[in-house]
């Protein structure tokens, strides 16, 4: 089979071969084919270079303060067990007797390294939280800062979202500057969204183009905002939307849409 | 050298020989994309936390064996995505008694092209975005969910040949649009 094989044929299942989506004898004979012949050699780098850019593109978090050094003692102990693994190292043996005071000292070791121990687990996440709140002060702060100054502004605009069921409450209300790409979004008695679930904004322009306006959620009170920076200035969309997604946010709207409005033309 | 400025092959060379300080100026330097690729995969803080550790893990361990065919991350991000794949794989089986609905399969599809706003995954997004949607649904499926072709037909009902064909053409178009290559 390998001689029959063309380069139109290996190029065919190279994107199946890159996604591990291959029968085994498949796999064998582009293997195979791909050893020998550099031309889909490169094609397959070109594809294997468009997946990777595609995994680099997902939103960036970072991980948990903790994780560092959690990865450096697993590391370290890691090699430390493995490296004393083929001939481990022995003291010279002692006496098996040990007064009974030893015990009792060791008893008392371990009780006062716990203490310890769950004193400064305590401390720092204490110390972690209020770091946390006091971010998520400032966050606040600062968002409810730029509302004003648009409230304020002359040539501001606000837009009212609104359900398109009548029974609904959920409303909000969209501050921007046309011709600007910044607005500020505040919403009222949207429901409470599981963990997992997000509100996102959705700008759009055209037919059916929309750009992704940011993520948020409410707290119990139904009440969210959201500082917004366009991938266009205001005047380049006709309409705007919330809809629920999952945590993260979607490429585009996959539930009904909460609340809306059509963006006054400037 | 301040180990800020090595490069990671130096890096990597040092882990092999069990220099941590290595480990640590490399983790500093990857960890953010490793863990976010993660997270959007599994969806789940903690998992994503012990599947970072893990891949860096396997990092430090197979440091002396780590062969160059291109850059360390895009290494390190392919380690991250397949040790995914294996969990996310794993989960299916455990659940496999129903078959997803293409609602459900929906659900789970959204969060890996939710694209962060940096300038450098602009084109990214771009380049996504002229992809019709069932091509890119399909590619996502494919890449992000670790699915096999022939889920994804289940999933979204459509023949397993067609499949195929969305997610060959959305990574031809991919391709051209990202490196300005003819797709043929």
């Amino acid at each position: 089979m390998a001689a029959l094989f063309s380069c139109d044929h290996c190029e065919e299942l190279l994107a199946d071969y890159l996604l591990h989506a291959l029968e085994p004898e498949a796999i064998k004979t582009v293997t195979e084919h791909l050893s020998t012949c550099a031309r889909c050699r490169a094609r397959l780098a070109s594809y294997e270079a468009v997946l990777d850019q595609l995994a680099h593109a997902v939103p960036q978090q970072d991980p948990p303060a903790e994780l560092g050094s959690r990865l450096l003692t697993a590391a370290v102990e890691g090699t430390l067990l493995t490296a004393s693994a083929p001939e481990p190292f022995r003291l010279p043996r002692r006496p098996t007797w040990r007064p009974r005071w030893a015990f009792l000292l060791t008893a008392a070791n371990v009780v006062l390294c716990l203490g310890v121990g769950w004193w400064t687990w305590h401390v720092q996440r204490e110390a972690a939280l209020v770091h946390q709140r006091w971010r998520d002060v400032q966050r606040h702060l600062a968002l409810q800062h730029q509302a004003l100054t648009l409230i304020t502004a002359p040539e501001a605009r606000p837009v009212v979202l609104r359900s398109d069921k009548a029974e609904s409450q959920a409303r909000g209300v969209l501050l921007l500057k046309p011709e600007e790409s910044n607005a500020v979004l505040i919403v009222q008695d949207l429901p409470l969204l599981q963990r997992d679930r997000t509100y996102q904004l959705w700008l759009g322009w055209g037919d059916r183009q929309r750009d992704n306006g940011g993520v948020f959620r409410v707290d119990e009170q139904g009440f969210g905002l959201l500082r917004i920076t366009a991938p266009r200035p205001f005047t380049a969309y006709q309409r705007v939307g919330i809809t629920e997604e999952p945590a993260g946010g979607s490429p585009g709207p996959t539930s009904p849409r909460v609340i809306g409005a059509p963006l006054p033309a400037s | 050298m301040d180990d800020a400025h090595s490069t990671d092959m130096s890096l990597l060379a040092r882990m092999a020989q069990r220099d941590s300080k290595a480990l640590d100026t490399f983790y500093t330097r990857h960890a953010r994309a490793v863990f976010s690729l993660a997270l959007t995969m599994l969806g789940d803080r903690t998992r994503a936390t012990d599947l970072t550790q893990d891949v860096f893990l396997l990092v430090w361990r197979s440091a002396g064996t780590y062969q160059p065919t291109g850059s360390a991350r895009a290494w390190l991000l392919r380690l991250t995505r397949n040790r995914a794949i294996d969990e996310l794989r794993r989960d299916r089986r455990r659940r496999a008694s129903e078959a997803p609905l293409p609602e459900q399969c929906f659900e789970a599809l959204p969060a890996p092209l939710a694209l962060a706003d940096a300038a450098e995954r602009q084109a990214v997004r771009d380049a996504l975005a002229t992809l019709p949607a069932e091509q890119r649904d399909a590619l996502v499926l494919a890449f992000f969910q670790g699915l096999s072709h022939q889920e994804i037909a289940t999933c979204l009902r459509t023949p397993l040949g067609t499949i195929k064909a969305r997610i060959r053409r959305a990574l031809q178009t991919l391709r051209q649009q990202l490196q300005g290559e003819s797709g043929n």
